[in-house]
């Protein structure tokens, strides 16, 4: 490259680097319409002139690796990129505004929900106002008054706004010197957080004896199934909510017909039409939503019941003679513990902390060590879900035989292990043979 | 040498929180751009993309500024982070999808770099894929409205569209994809001499890259028959389907104009008719009087060129 080009090159980067510096991201009005992709897909838009629009995508096959929020205009508000596989809530300022999204990533796929938050400006506060001053107003029959309404409300919103718009542009005015915006994750009510409980779990994990920890283990289920029903009930509200501003959105489109002359009836069935197909996206929306959930509840019942085995075989596995309280296990203990025997047709026991086994420690434990090939058709998640419950690491696989390690207490022979695992559904079948992967 | 290792460093020890962060990339973007520049460089070398000249070492940096834009607000989400690492690993991740760059060595051109550029901004803003239509076969705002069968919500949207684009996308869109004022000139300059010539080219640069963009929309937007077509456009949904896919591919455009010409009557084929410059206010108007003075009928090379003027 000669001088010139080398001249016009480095005019090219002092360019990138001068748009980086000042990207303008702190854009204060309405943002309008977001544009959302995934893995650099635009996937849906948020529209920001409604009121707190939101946005769920599920991704059913491929797993989500990037998010970006980009204004109309092509700015970028909000990037994501996902480094693991598990939860994460964050928040995008937009201006004076904000993206809350919470992403969740799967090996297989992914759900990602984002609800655009207006600040509260004027519009808001005149909105309550007026609210307020309709709630005022006694009588008024809401449909034959419908003119005489809008009237009274077209005269409020009128002085109202005069004086907010003043107060407004003088609190802009000040603050629009610092309109320095951030990102900072934002804390997640424990609630509605799987991702905290479960690792808050899995720190526990270490440190609790075992049958402490398939308790924990069983009541988190419990817990996220109440989180799932309660998410079920919101999303039965909205859908609610959703037919409810149908059945007035209609009404408004009857209304305009039967007030205005100039409106031909196909315009007026146009509209309808219009506002029907709005109706039914957002109902699809819904379903959709609707949809992952009850996967996602078919998901932690079958956990759940594989729990509630673990929990059984655990109880009958339990020393006759011991009986203290569910413990900590005393320093650090890496070691996993795994599940023991089962004895057939034994009763399960309700499991009353105070009968609650000890555990052996792990300087009682042996290692074993087996070969597990699964049903056609399991997920490679659903495999690494059961070696992940009987704390099993995984080895070598060969012609569908997994080779897997789990630490047994001693003295317990690895039998009722075995048996236990044959039930597991996925599980097609379990040998100990040890050097030579079945079959070959 | 002690300053750089120093930097590099710094660069790799744990950012605690979204003030350091920024902070830090604030201090040493310049560096930063190298890094991720380096990263595409190296991309291209080992794809056998490679030559040494300006007009890759201009790729290189435009791909680097992509990334870099993307790490610095992504990065914000990831604190606690060591900086150097989050960037290595976002450009890694976005180097290992399939084809992640539009690269055809005819592209390398000063139109090339025109059409690329405007078609990649087109992916990730709505200004500018409405501006594509404008661009690429000369149709007005209006006669975009009408060609897509837009509603009146999604009308008004188009002329803020325009509106936003003429102030200040077109701007940031040439900038970044590196085409300078000099070679804008160059360009219009050609299609003054040679219009038949550029225009051919035009087209097979712009089939070169629309079938790379394409694939960036979502697998249940592919090119539609001539009946689905007609079904959309009669049944009336799906705007933003429209939109996206007709300003991607010249085929569909000109299949739904067939479809739809018994209303399209005044507005003529779409034709490749390239403008460099955004539509300026009045624009159609200037065009209008050109065309009569021009007296060729076809709004071309003059009137592009008297409207460039007015917006250089
Ligand atoms: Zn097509």
């Amino acid at each position: 490259m000669d001088i010139q080009e080398d001249s016009q090159l480095s005019a090219y980067r002092e360019r990138l680097l001068e748009a980086l510096r000042h990207p303008s991201r702190q854009a204060r009005e309405d943002p309008g319409l977001l544009q959302v992709f995934v893995n650099h897909e635009c996937i849906g838009t948020l529209d920001c002139s409604h009121a707190d629009p939101t946005l769920v995508f599920a991704s059913h096959e491929r797993p989500i690796q990037t998010i970006e929020i980009r204004t109309e205009a092509g700015l970028l508000v909000g990037s994501f990129c996902a480094q693991d596989v598990g939860a994460k809530a964050v928040r995008f300022p937009v201006g004076r505004h904000a993206i809350e999204m919470s992403v969740h990533t799967r090996l297989d796929g992914g759900i990602i929900r984002m609800k655009y938050q207006a600040a509260k400006g004027w519009r808001h506060r005149l909105h309550s106002a007026v609210a307020s001053f309709m709630g005022g107003l006694p009588g008024l029959d809401q449909r034959e008054h419908a003119w005489t309404r809008a009237l009274a409300v077209t005269q409020v919103v009128l002085a109202l706004a005069v004086l907010f718009l003043v107060a407004d542009r003088v609190a802009d005015l000040a603050k629009s010197q610092a309109t320095v915006v951030q990102v900072s994750p934002i804390s997640i009510p424990s609630n509605t957080s799987q991702a905290i409980s479960s690792e808050a779990l899995a720190l526990q994990e270490q440190k609790l004896v075992r049958l402490m920890q398939a308790q924990e283990a069983a009541l988190k289920t419990l817990q996220t199934q109440q989180e799932e029903i309660v998410q079920v009930s919101r999303t039965v509200e909205a859908v609610a909510k959703a037919q409810q501003q149908l059945r007035s959105n209609l009404l408004t489109v009857q209304q305009r017909g039967a007030d205005s002359k100039g409106v031909t009836p196909s315009k007026l069935n146009n509209l309808l039409l219009a506002e029907l197909r709005n109706a039914a996206a957002e109902r699809k929306q819904m379903h959709q939503q609707i949809q992952e959930l009850t996967a996602g509840k078919e998901a932690l019942s079958s956990a759940l019941v594989a729990l509630e085995t673990r929990n059984r075989v655990l109880e009958q596995n339990r020393p006759p003679q011991q009986s203290a309280g569910p413990k900590l296990a005393s320093g650090p203990d890496p070691e996993k513990p795994a599940v023991a025997k089962a004895t057939e047709g034994a009763p399960p026991s309700p499991t009353a902390p105070a009968q609650v086994a000890e555990a052996p420690r792990a300087n009682l434990s042996q290692p074993f060590t087996f070969w597990v090939s699964f049903q056609d058709g399991t997920s490679e998640a659903s495999i690494e879900q059961l070696i992940q419950e009987i704390h099993g690491r995984k080895g070598q696989v060969s012609a569908g035989w997994y080779n897997v390690e789990v630490t047994l207490p001693q003295p317990q022979p690895p039998d009722g292990f075995m048996e236990s695992l044959r039930k597991a559904k996925i599980v097609k079948a379990v040998t100990t043979s040890r050097n030579i992967p079945p079959g070959q | 040498m002690g300053e750089r290792q120093l930097l590099s460093t710094r660069l790799s020890t744990l950012v605690s929180t979204v003030e350091e962060f920024d902070r830090l990339a604030a201090e040493v973007l310049p560096e930063l751009l190298d890094r991720a520049t380096g990263h595409a460089r190296r991309f291209l070398r080992e794809t056998g993309q490679w030559a040494d000249d300006i007009s890759h070492e201009k790729l290189a940096l435009r791909w680097g500024y992509e990334l870099l834009e993307r790490f610095l607000v992504s990065g914000r989400t990831e604190v606690p982070c060591r900086p150097f690492f989050l960037l290595d690993s976002i450009i890694a991740k976005y180097f290992s999808q399939p084809e992640p760059l539009c690269y055809h060595k005819d592209l390398l051109s000063p139109l090339g770099r025109f059409l690329e550029g405007m078609t990649s901004r087109a992916v990730v803003s709505r200004d500018a894929l409405m501006a594509l239509f404008y661009h690429l076969y000369g149709f007005s705002q209006g006669q975009v409205v009408r060609i897509l069968g837009l509603g009146t919500v999604e009308s008004q949207r188009v002329y803020k569209n325009f509106e936003r684009w003429r102030q200040t996308g077109w701007q940031r869109a040439v900038s970044e994809s590196g085409v300078s004022e000099m070679e804008l000139r160059q360009i219009e300059e050609d299609k003054h001499r040679q219009p038949e010539r550029l225009k051919a080219e035009a087209d097979r640069l712009i089939r070169l890259v629309q079938t790379h963009y394409r694939r960036s929309e979502p697998e249940h937007f592919p090119c539609l028959t001539h009946q689905k077509w007609a079904d959309l456009f009669e049944q009336d949904y799906d705007f933003d389907y429209r939109v996206w896919h007709l300003a991607m591919c010249r085929d569909c455009l000109v299949d739904v104009y067939e479809l739809r010409q018994d209303e399209l009557i005044d507005i003529q084929s779409p034709q490749i008719d390239l403008r460099l410059r955004p539509l300026q206010k009045g624009g159609i108007v200037s065009l209008f009087w050109t065309q009569q003075g021009g007296g060729n009928g076809h709004p071309g090379g003059q009137s592009a060129q008297r409207l460039s003027r007015t917006s250089a």
